[in-house]
């Protein structure tokens, strides 16, 4: 049985989780919005060696990579502090402990590199 | 094979090496916080003490934000992008200290002492454990930020940051799985 005050934190913490998630979309919608409708002027861009750019287009989509996960693992957090006050379930807690271990393992730890012949 | 192919496959033989070594290391450390788990069911079984819930969830998130500039600061040296590098750097060693600043300073400050039981004991041994992890990472991130500050990485060599990210991002992983057992798993007692 979940009493008023449980039920308040799950709501104020639902309630935070749905407000960031509006703030990100609308600042990303907005963004794109704005590229379409103000595209920048071609002829005012720096010029640019191709190796460069292929750089920092990788660059930036590690950047890119870290900031989902991290959103993703917030996201986790977020639900299992739900969880945790609400229902308190250790089975629903592990799993999102497991997941929440995955992703950091996976993309900030790069596990792979163990076996692979990959560099850094 | 000429000179600088030889010296290249040495440096990869020794990469992949060292870093079998450090996740060797990692399982050994495995099973030392996976023990304080352990403690933690058979001694606690399906209670936890009243601890600040707020304080918990603030602490957890100080430290996933920290693992998260930390990954920045190895993509950017990998990039070679050497001011997010040491930005970043040196953001983590911040964002470890403010955790310690919590477990220490406010957590080990309220109203649970090591002298309370099983309770003060799994709670003083998880959280002593995991900070003094931590101390271990800051004094590791500021000896790789001094190096970084002096030029001592570059995009191609960069083994001890990527050890010291490994480092911080298990300590973290190890919290992921201290935060709900400690936190927020079985029922209150007061």
């Amino acid at each position: 049985m979940i009493d008023v005050t449980q039920a308040t934190i799950v709501l104020a913490a639902l309630s935070a989780v749905l407000l960031v998630g509006l703030l990100v979309g609308s600042l990303a919608f907005f963004s794109v919005f704005v590229n379409r409708q103000f595209p920048p002027e071609p002829a005012k861009k720096k010029e640019e060696p191709a190796a460069d750019v292929a750089l920092l287009s990788r660059r930036s989509a590690a950047y890119r990579l870290g900031f989902l996960v991290l959103t993703a693992l917030a996201v986790l957090t977020a639900v299992e502090y739900m969880v945790g006050v609400a229902w308190s379930s250790v089975a629903l807690l592990l799993v999102l402990g497991l997941f929440k271990a995955g992703l950091i393992v996976q993309y900030f730890m790069h596990v792979t590199r163990v076996w692979s012949e990959e560099e850094h | 094979m000429t000179a600088l192919t030889s010296t290249l496959a040495d440096y990869r033989h020794q990469l992949r090496n060292n870093r079998l070594g450090l996740w060797l290391f990692f399982v050994s450390e495995a099973f030392l916080f996976g023990g304080l788990l352990v403690a933690r069911f058979y001694l606690w079984g399906n209670t936890r003490p009243d601890l600040d819930q707020k304080l918990g969830l603030a602490i957890t998130s100080v430290l996933l934000i920290s693992s998260f500039f930390m990954a920045r600061a190895e993509s950017a040296i990998a990039h070679d992008d050497r001011q997010t590098f040491l930005e970043s750097l040196f953001t983590t060693a911040i964002l470890g200290v403010t955790f310690l600043v919590g477990v220490v300073g406010f957590e080990w400050g309220g109203h649970i002492k090591p002298s309370d039981g099983a309770y003060g004991a799994v709670l003083y041994g998880m959280t002593g454990m995991h900070a003094l992890h931590v101390l271990s990472g800051v004094v590791f991130i500021l000896i790789v930020w001094n190096r970084g500050r002096k030029g001592g990485f570059s995009a191609e060599r960069h083994w001890g940051v990527e050890a010291c990210a490994i480092y911080w991002h298990y300590v973290d992983v190890v919290w992921v799985f201290f935060y709900p057992a400690l936190y927020l798993m079985g029922s209150v007692i007061h």
